[in-house]
């Protein structure tokens, strides 16, 4: 019964845990642009992301270790510095979109401009990991999250046309646009796999003590919580494709995102959804600057743990507090949060082998894994995705920004 | 054991299992006409930035005596370290130690964890 629970809560927060600024934005910009033509990248990045939380939960639980730790150790210094150099660089963009998107919830909810929210809600985040514990901060804002199946709701009430988004399931080249489209899908594939949550889960199962016997509520927690979140960015680009596309309406500000609720749901579509990104985006600001602190106190051999008095683990905590200000000053320098978003997400998307390829040869080595190694299915399924969504970012990326 | 494989960027720790940073160089010597022998090993994040960039470094290690008033990386005589429990351990306390120089630096002017504890 204990495991069942585990596995229901593990579930239930990867779900709520799943919707952030950049899968919303991205996905909404899709089914804008496209209808339910990229269905398919949403599809591609969950299948992904579902596979890397798997392999991160399992190479924990077998080796007892986090990846950075790993990742240094087998792979040498310039190899990790290279890759907390990237993974820093563009983590703390993202960083900065998501606390420019509870910003923009706050600015919906109550029309006070969104610069006068920044600064409250970077304090905001770092007290909460400040202060909070690692299980509250997993479950705690996670369970909250799960006001986003709003959408799911949505776009069910919206009368979707289910052909076409099944035949959106199947990649098919753009019949217009098509530096928009590759583009867009990158932005997809990169919201969707973010390294921050496979350091973030790896790291959560070395802070709960995971061990082999966890491997089988590990798969269930990836496979079905990622399947179920996946099924809400889905929701959103249907959403999208309801509202915005019959009209020729783009997703151009934060404000378009709204309708996508509220145009089926009426006032309280309003309000969930100003709900829904507010606390989505304030649980991923958790989330990433805890995972880079994690990936430089674990690489560089620090005390770290969230559950840790953060005055005595002074440079990790340090650390987090030092991303969240960066992240907030780039925001409140004018960087318009949806340009922050898209440009985020690509470069995730492009960045995505810096990480994942030495990750794959960690899951690949029985050293660390023992029996446990991975299969060929989920080493040809991550291998294919991120170099697939870094060749079509590297292409697009700077034809779209010429084009723009 | 081969060095850059077993040693290299290797968790170290203390005698109270403390986590102590990591392996960031080794120090070999050598004699003519004999092998190179390793006799101590290096935990400084110069010496970690030396391996990717040299002027990063000297910036790095001008910064670092500074905050630490040390010129030249802390090394800990190999003699001193035996391998245990997939970390390297130095018979020593860590914060008798520089390694944790910053984080001490940290805790008393930033943090404010009381210094007896």
């Amino acid at each position: 019964m204990k495991r069942v629970l585990q596995i229901a809560l593990g579930i239930v927060t990867s779900v709520g845990g799943f919707l952030e600024i950049g899968s919303i934005a991205t996905a909404a910009q899709a089914g804008a642009a496209f209808g339910y033509r990229l269905a398919w990248s949403i599809v591609a990045g969950t299948v992904c992301i579902a596979f890397l939380l798997e392999m991160s939960g399992r190479f924990a639980a077998c080796s007892g270790r986090t990846i950075p730790d790993a990742l240094r150790e087998r792979f040498g210094g310039p190899v990790y510095l290279t890759i907390v150099a990237v993974m820093c660089c563009v983590s703390i963009l993202v960083l900065g979109a998501e606390i420019g998107g509870t910003a923009v919830a706050l600015q919906l909810g109550t029309g006070i401009a969104l610069r006068w929210w920044v600064a409250p809600m970077a304090v905001l985040a770092w007290f909460i990991v400040w202060r909070g514990t690692f299980g509250f901060i997993e479950n705690g804002v996670s369970l909250l999250g799960l006001v986003t199946i709003v959408f799911v709701v949505a776009a069910v009430s919206g009368g979707p046309d289910y052909g076409a988004l099944a035949r959106g399931l199947v990649p098919r080249l753009p019949d217009h646009r098509p530096v928009h489209y590759w583009y867009v899908a990158v932005s997809v594939l990169g919201a969707s796999i973010s390294p921050y949550l496979y350091y973030f889960y790896s790291s959560g199962a070395i802070e709960d003590k995971w061990n082999v016997g966890y491997l089988g509520i590990n798969r269930w927690v990836a496979g079905i919580g990622m399947g179920f979140g996946g099924f809400l960015s889905v929701a959103v680009m249907v959403l999208a494709a309801i509202v915005l596309a019959p009209a020729g309406r783009e997703v151009q500000h934060y404000r378009d995102l709204s309708d996508l609720t509220t145009t089926v749901l009426g006032t309280p579509g309003f309000w969930l959804f100003v709900a829904a990104l507010g606390i989505a985006c304030l649980g991923a600001t958790l989330e990433i600057a805890l995972s880079l602190a994690y990936l430089l106190a674990q690489g560089l051999g620090w005390e770290w743990g969230e559950d840790m008095d953060p005055r005595r683990s002074a440079r990790f905590s340090l650390t987090y507090t030092v991303i969240i200000a960066v992240a907030a000053v780039i925001v409140l320098a004018g960087a318009d949060p949806l340009e922050l978003t898209n440009i985020s997400m690509a470069l995730t998307a492009a960045s995505l082998p810096v990480g994942v390829l030495p990750f794959l040869v960690l899951m690949n080595d029985s050293d660390y894994l023992g029996d446990h190694t991975n299969g060929p299915l989920g080493n040809a399924v991550v291998l294919v995705i991120s170099v697939l969504a870094m060749v079509l970012g590297v292409i697009s990326i700077p034809l779209q920004l010429a084009g723009s | 054991m081969h060095l850059a494989a077993d040693v290299l960027d290797e968790q170290l720790v203390d005698v109270k299992h403390q986590k102590a940073g990591r392996i960031d160089g080794v120090i070999v010597s050598t004699r003519p006409g004999q092998p190179p022998r390793v006799i101590a090993i290096e935990v400084s994040p110069v010496t970690l930035v030396a391996r990717v960039n040299w002027r990063l470094a000297r910036w790095l290690g001008r910064l670092d005596a500074r905050i630490t008033g040390r010129r030249t990386p802390f090394r800990i005589a190999w003699d001193a370290l035996r391998y245990r429990d997939r970390s390297f351990q130095f018979d020593g306390d860590v914060d008798a130690t520089p390694i944790n120089a910053v984080e001490h630096w940290l805790r008393t002017h930033v943090t404010g964890w009381p210094a007896n504890e």
